[in-house]
């Protein structure tokens, strides 16, 4: 065997040890919550109307989102 | 007031209702809601609602705040103004200062400006405070609110403007 092909060998041997030995990054299973948007806006509108709006959430994660409670101020 | 899905399944989507009521409101209304959920990494999350409320029934001023030396009559006036496309009617309501002050209700343009006109022909002997109860045709303003509040000042000193 030539010395260059044996460097290559032991080369992706040290780099496949290295990753084996590694660490794995730890990854929990976790709801995401996601608003679409903040703040909306009415603008002008006459007194006495009752005003009505939706705020969209969406669950970026993977596992159930639960809304606990939602206290308005 | 708030109502809102419980449960969001993980890519799904779900919606938060904010209700507001704007009776008896006027210029910027802004309501926050706080939203808990079991999100570890944002446990709650704030959303804002806004609108700038115009008033059905407009009063010039706001507030009617008199001034005069002790003993000197005492006269002032309210201006009242329907702000949407229909008429408005009038009627006098309660008033917690009858005992000491008068008034008198003109019609200045037919369903659309009045004037309240106050006064103490005897002369004020001490500060006053009340209100002025209207009974409105509007089932979005019923009833409007005149604040009165009198002051007496000594002879020698000067009205701010």
């Amino acid at each position: 065997m030539k010395p260059f092909k044996k460097l290559v060998l032991a080369g992706m041997a040290g780099i496949f040890l290295f990753y084996c030995s590694a660490d794995p990054v730890p990854t929990f299973a976790a709801p995401k919550l996601v608003l679409k948007e903040e703040i909306f806006d009415f603008h002008e509108v006459m007194e006495g109307q009752t005003l009505e709006h939706d705020f969209v959430i969406r669950n970026q994660g993977d596992q159930p989102l639960t809304i606990q409670d939602v206290k308005t101020g | 007031m708030a109502s809102y899905d419980k449960a969001i399944l993980p890519g799904g989507e779900g919606k938060i209702k904010i209700q507001v009521q704007t009776s008896g409101r006027e210029g910027l209304l802004e309501k926050t809601a706080s939203i808990y959920s079991n999100d570890p990494g944002q446990p709650t999350a704030t959303i804002r609602v806004k609108a700038q409320i115009k008033p059905v029934i407009i009063l010039t001023p706001t507030h009617l705040q008199l001034s005069a030396q002790k003993g000197a009559p005492v006269s002032g006036e309210v201006e009242i103004k329907a702000n949407i496309d229909k008429p408005l009617i009038l009627k006098p309501g309660l008033f917690n200062l009858a005992e000491r002050l008068t008034y008198t209700l003109v019609e200045l343009e037919k369903g659309k400006k009045y004037v309240v006109r106050f006064k103490r022909a005897h002369g004020l002997t001490e500060p006053l405070q009340g209100y002025l109860y209207l009974e409105t045709n509007y089932p979005e303003k019923p009833e409007v609110t005149i604040f009165i509040q009198c002051n007496l000042i000594q002879p020698n000193s000067k009205v701010r403007p």
